[in-house]
């Protein structure tokens, strides 16, 4: 695929995978938390056209699953057709607007599980959205906190030079040098395992953002050093202009390259720190769902092999990843 | 390759050095996934389990090794590029 269309497909996946997050609670049938326990592990729902009489329906339909037993659970006979736009648990638009309307469900006591469950019954293709809004708003929240606080340090460093660039620095590269994880599970684990969802998941961004400002700001540094010569730099000093305007007026948009590459390089690796601190269980608790603990349970072998479903949160995350990674390339490109 | 190599060593020493702490942390999940019992699950384990003594010792002992690795790196640049050793500037 060439460059450009490579960078136009992956702009378009990423506002599409975003929109559907934002949508989170709409497009999914039921609340991430709601368990269903008998209904454990169930792979997922197919969808059907042709009836078993051979019947074609226009409207889709699924049949209900009959519990004989925790090993034998099949389609049974009755007809559930597709609903859509249909009342049912509450929930937030983007975190903001309270809802009931969802895009898309059946009717009771008949469940439609699109991506099937885990070992609690809990609908996977719920959790995908709403962990998908954990790990992507970690993941953003995260690298805007870690460019402000670099963008902040870099500036000091290349602008004013001698102690301050020398003092920056060598905070820096502590930043730097110590293991990323080890310090990120050190931190989590000296903090209480027990806060609110709210404030667990505030917390974890927050120490992601705070360990990794270091390579934002040595770059930062690194532009401003050269910006600070140019000609029209010295005549507005010069001529009295403060600190902050030249910041404001002739360095900071300078740096917008850089801050821009770099954003979207740091929000792929923050949203993966998240995952992987989830994944070890050091993220966000349950029952919140983020990508990672959905990962988690993979862990174990007889879920590895017997329920490929639990593998469904790892392909939007590639996807996401790999659009982020491209656009980070194309922004890159007219400095090499 | 004999001619690019002296050229490229500069970099890769110092990415070398630079790459360590990367190499822990993902050495930590890996040993995590699979069980191995290295100083990665060492150290999930004590914090689950509150164990403040250990997550000292286990930070330290990472701290120890990535300052030790990067001057080993510093120590090779010197080696290997004669003008980092006397200082030409």
């Amino acid at each position: 695929m060439r460059k450009s269309n490579q960078l136009r497909v992956a702009v378009y996946a990423l506002i599409a995978v975003h929109a559907v997050m934002l949508l989170g609670g709409f497009i999914a049938p039921y609340d991430y938390a709601v368990q269903n326990r008998e209904y454990s592990f169930v792979p997922p729902t197919r969808i059907h056209v042709i009836d078993r009489l051979g019947h074609f329906h226009i409207h889709p339909f699924i049949y209900e699953l009959r519990y004989d037993s925790p090993e034998d659970i099949e389609e049974g006979e009755q007809v559930y057709p597709l609903r859509f736009l249909i009342w049912g648990a509450e929930y937030k638009l983007a975190g903001l607007l309270p809802g009931r309307i969802h895009l898309f469900g059946v009717d009771e006591p008949a469940r439609i599980f699109l991506l099937g469950t885990d070992q609690y019954g809990r609908d996977q293709l719920s959790r995908l959205l709403r962990g998908g809004q954990i790990s992507l708003l970690a993941g953003l929240m995260a690298a805007a906190m870690s460019i402000g606080i670099g963008l902040l340090f870099g500036m000091v460093a290349g602008y004013y030079g001698r102690l301050a660039d020398e003092a920056v620095m060598r905070l820096a590269e502590v930043f730097m040098v110590l293991p990323w994880l080890y310090l990120l599970l050190a931190v989590k684990g000296f903090l209480p395992l027990n806060l609110g969802p709210t404030r667990g998941f505030l917390l974890v961004t927050l120490v992601i953002g705070l360990v990794g400002w270091a390579r934002p700001a040595r770059l930062i540094r690194g532009i401003v050093l050269t910006a600070k010569e140019r000609n029209y730099v010295i005549a507005a000093r010069g001529f009295g202009a403060s600190d902050l305007y030249i910041f404001r007026r002739h360095i900071l948009p300078q740096t917008m390259a850089v801050v821009l590459t770099q954003a979207t390089l740091l929000v792929t690796t923050y949203s993966l720190s998240e995952m992987t601190l989830s994944f070890l269980g050091l993220g966000v608790n349950e029952p919140v769902p983020s990508w990672g603990n959905m990962l988690a349970s993979l862990q174990q072998y007889h879920v590895l092999t017997s329920y490929w479903w639990m593998f469904a949160p790892a392909f939007p995350a590639i996807l996401v990843f790999w659009g982020y990674y491209t656009v980070a390339n194309s922004l890159q490109e007219p400095t090499q | 390759m004999r001619y690019a190599l002296p050229a490229a060593a500069n970099p890769l020493i110092s990415l070398f050095g630079f790459s360590l702490a990367g190499l822990l942390s993902a050495s930590m999940l890996v040993e995590v996934v699979i069980g191995w019992p290295g100083v990665g699950p060492l150290l999930l384990e004590a914090i689950l389990a509150r164990d403040v003594y250990v997550v000292i010792s286990a930070v330290m002992l990472s701290s120890v090794l990535v300052i030790f690795g990067n001057l080993v790196a510093d120590l090779l640049l010197g080696a290997t590029d004669p003008r980092i050793r006397t200082g030409v500037s």
